[in-house]
Formats: C-alpha cells, structure tokens, sequence
C-alpha cells in the first residue's frame, strides 16, 4: 500500500494501518495470495522450478557436478539467504575437480520478477531467445527456474 | 557429433590449414587421435590469412586423407561457407563422400564466410544479412540432397536441377552453424544441429539455445601457444596469428592476404596476443578453456599457433587433457 494511502486511511479513523514498502508485487512474488480480476494470470511466481540445483561460490566442481543430475544449470547462491550470485552451467562442471565454483561461474544472470505474466514473458522470449528464465524476488532470492515451453504453453492457454 | 552419452566437457584439436601442408595436417591429426583426442575441427579457406602462414590445401582432399588415417576422430569443417565459392550442391556432395569415408565421424560446421576466401571467382560478394539469407537457403539444398532423392529447386539465391547423390552416409551428417553475431546464433539455433562460436560469451550460446538449439552441442575455437618459454610463445603467436588482433567487419571484408597484412602492420603486438593462451603454465591453457566452459560451450576446438604441434600434443598429453574431467552427462 503506497505511503499516501496509509496516511488517508489513518486520517480517516483507521487505527491499525501499515504500510508494506515491498509493494505489491514483493507480495505477490513471495508466493502470497491475492485477488483481483488478473489473478488468475499464469505468472512467473507459478511456472518457476524451485528444485533447480544450487551450490556457493566457495564449493568445488565435482561437488556440484555430483547433484546437477539432468540439469543443464546450477544457481550460485549467497548460503543464508538464497540470493542469486550467478549460473554455473554443466559444461563448466567438466573442468578439473578442484576448481571452485567461483572460477567457473557466469556473474549476473538476467532474472526476472515472479509476478511477470507468461505473456509477458513469452513475448520477451520470442524476442530475445533464452534457454531458461531464472526467477528472483525483488530482493534477489532464488524462486525457480522457469522454462520456455512452459511459458509459451501458459500464455497461450492462460490459464494456471 | 551429438553422441547419446557424451561428456558435459570435451576438448578437441584444431587442425589449421592456413599454417600447414596437407601431409602434415594428416599426420597431426593421426598424432592427436593417439595421445586422446577423439574430436578436430579444420579450417576450410582457399587463401591463409596473412601470406606468413603460407598454406591453403584444399579441405575435401585433406579431409580424405585424414578420414583414412584415423579411426576414432570425429572431425568436422570450421566453417565452410557453402555460399558463394562453391555451390551448396557441391558441398553436400563433398560433404557426403567425406562422412561414407569416416563412417560417420565427419560433420559440417558452416557459416557465411570471409571474403579473403569467397571473392576468387569473381562474384559480388553480399553484406552479413543477405549472406544469413543465402546460408539459410544453402543449408535446406544440402539436407534436401542428403534424403537422397532427385532434387529440383528454384529458390532466391541457388538453382538445383535433376540433382541426385548417390554416394551416401547411413546417417546424414550433423550440421554446426557458425555465428559471431545475435542473429546468427538465432539461425544457428532455427536450422542448426550445433553452434560454432568464437567468443567466450553467453550471450550467443543462450540465444542459440532458446531459438531451437536446446540440449545441441555448442562448439568453441580456442587459440593457444604452447612453447618451452612465454617469450617463445609470444613471438611465435604474434608472427604465425597477427589475425587474432581483428574483429567483425575487418574479418569478413579485406580481400587478400596481403590487405591482412598490411592493416596487420598498425596492430601493436598486446593486439595480436591479448586473447590468447600463452607459454608453458597449463594453468593459463585451462583458464581459457574454463572462460568457454562458463560460457555454456560444449566442445572446445584448441588450435596451437605455430609450427610445433608435437611440442604442444605433448603437453596436452601430460598437463592438460587429465585436468579435464568431464563428466558425463
């Protein structure tokens, strides 16, 4: 609720009133619920695999290539707090054992808001083609990873 | 070249015909497939890029020779640009006798090509957009032609009349399309069954990816010299691979070796080494080969500059083909 809000519902008599500085959109990207006529949307916070693989930066190759199992993709992750540091593709997994993850990694990845409609998103893929879509909270946390098909496919259906 | 189990990571020797004769790429292939190698790449070009490196064989030949020499190298062009030079037709055809004469270890690695190869017989040659076009056409001719039956075809750039090949591989070959630029690594992903890059960026292979190149082999060329000092190495890189300085356009438009020469010439010396993996510290070698890997690259082409493939087959015997691990996928 915007700051401006807060202040009329208080001027109005309410006497419990706070104001969520996350916005909306933090809400619904943690998974939240809400209403709305646009709720029902498919959106990225829905699409997005949370069972991804993720290691930290300090940890050797051969340990992350033993759990990639299938996944072309590891999220380099911040320990506590699951905050996206970078990518660390399989094939980079291939190099010696004792290279650390570090080393190794892509820094930055593009990630994407949860609350981003698979519309949305599949109009960006067909323009700027990417293999996956890694999805973030606006503080940076790791929510899943997000696959194009899937993301076509719900754009194009529009349903959950 | 997209094997059932193939490792997430696998290192391969890059065969240079702007720097050797032909007996001797023959023999350093053999070389290679001994101490490990199992994957090659070769450069089709009809000139070398400056007149320092001295050779051109003709590829097809080359590869016939290898094809014969070796027995578990899987070996593909890097790239031919099957435009211009020679007609698609002709390449599908070169292309299908090579693959019968390797059992299936050859694919075509493709692109739109260098003027410095492309010019000698006289035509136009197109801006990078109407070559995409071209390449993309080319690429229908080659395949239609590889299902065996009689092809007729009219299209914008390529006219195909009453053509049949009868000499033919089980399995058509694998075609690796090249591309330094976004909407080359998009064609490479829409008509592709693997991308050639040259930059240790993901940018390209991310875009290969998700146009249609999910789960293909994504090959890199990577330039290296090993030798027994850095100076060595950095003289002996900066005389026989002055090229490694240009980029974009300058690769694509000069016209003969010496126009390479000349604007050659203005380069600084740190211009012609910068992106190159020097001397004789194997880690330098498996930093530039990891800086590919991050990138996404699958299969990584390393091409020793220079005269003395033994010097640098030994070293990658000893110092870095076991730091690879591989893995399998």
């Amino acid at each position: 609720m915007s700051p401006r809000a807060a202040w009329r519902l208080e001027s109005l008599g309410f006497a419990e009133v706070y104001d969520y500085v996350g916005s909306k959109m933090e809400w619904i990207g943690d998974g939240l619920p809400f209403e709305g006529t646009l709720a029902d949307q498919p959106r990225l916070s829905s699409l997005a695999d949370a069972t991804v693989p993720t290691c930290t930066l300090d940890e050797q190759v051969s340990a992350v290539r033993a759990r990639v199992d299938g996944w072309e993709l590891a999220l380099v992750t911040a320990p506590s707090e699951r905050v996206v540091l970078g990518l660390v593709r399989a094939e980079a997994l291939g190099m010696e054992d004792s290279r650390t993850i570090a080393e190794v990694m892509q820094e930055g990845p593009s990630t994407y808001r949860p609350h981003v409609s698979a519309e949305e998103m599949s109009a960006n893929l067909a323009h700027s083609p990417a293999p996956w879509v890694v999805v973030t909270t606006l503080a940076g946390r790791l929510v899943g990873v997000a696959r194009p098909d899937a993301i076509h496919a719900a754009a194009e259906t529009g349903g959950g | 070249m997209a094997d059932a189990a193939r490792p997430l990571l696998e290192l391969g020797y890059w065969l240079s015909c702007e720097e050797h004769d032909p007996k001797a790429l023959v023999r350093n292939a053999a070389r290679a497939e001994e101490i490990g190698f199992r994957l090659a790449g070769i450069s089709d070009h009809f000139h070398p890029w400056v007149p320092e490196q001295g050779q051109s064989p003709f590829v097809w030949s080359v590869l016939g020779a290898i094809a014969q020499a070796t027995e578990q190298l899987r070996i593909g062009t890097g790239v031919t640009a099957p435009l211009i030079r020679v007609h698609p037709a002709i390449i599908a055809h070169a292309a299908a006798t090579v693959a019968v004469l390797c059992d299936g270890r050859f694919f075509l690695g493709v692109g739109t090509g260098e003027r410095l190869n492309e010019h000698v017989t006289g035509a136009r040659w197109p801006r990078p957009d109407e070559r995409r076009e071209m390449l993309e056409e080319a690429v229908g001719v080659i395949r239609r032609l590889w299902e065996g039956g009689t092809v007729d075809h009219r299209g914008t750039h390529y006219t195909v009349e009453q053509a049949q090949l009868f000499t033919l591989p089980r399995r058509p070959p694998s075609i690796v399309v090249a591309g330094s630029s976004k909407a080359s690594a998009a064609l490479a992903g829409r008509i592709g069954d693997g991308y050639f890059g040259v930059t240790p960026s993901s940018r390209h292979v991310e875009t290969f990816e998700g146009a249609g190149g999910a789960g293909k082999p994504r090959v890199a060329q990577v330039h290296v010299c090993w030798a027994a000092s850095d100076d060595e190495a950095r003289r002996t890189a900066a005389r026989w691979w002055p090229n490694g300085a240009l980029k974009g356009s300058a690769l694509t438009e000069l016209a003969h070796p010496k126009d390479f020469a000349r604007v050659l010439a203005l380069a600084r010396p740190d211009d012609m080494v910068g992106t190159v993996a020097l001397g004789p510290d194997p880690a330098r070698h498996l930093e530039l080969i990891a800086s590919f890997a991050a990138a996404g690259y699958s299969q990584i082409l390393v091409h020793q500059i220079g005269p003395d493939q033994d010097g640098f087959l030994r070293f990658y015997d000893k110092e870095v083909l076991p730091a690879i691990a591989g893995g399998d996928r």
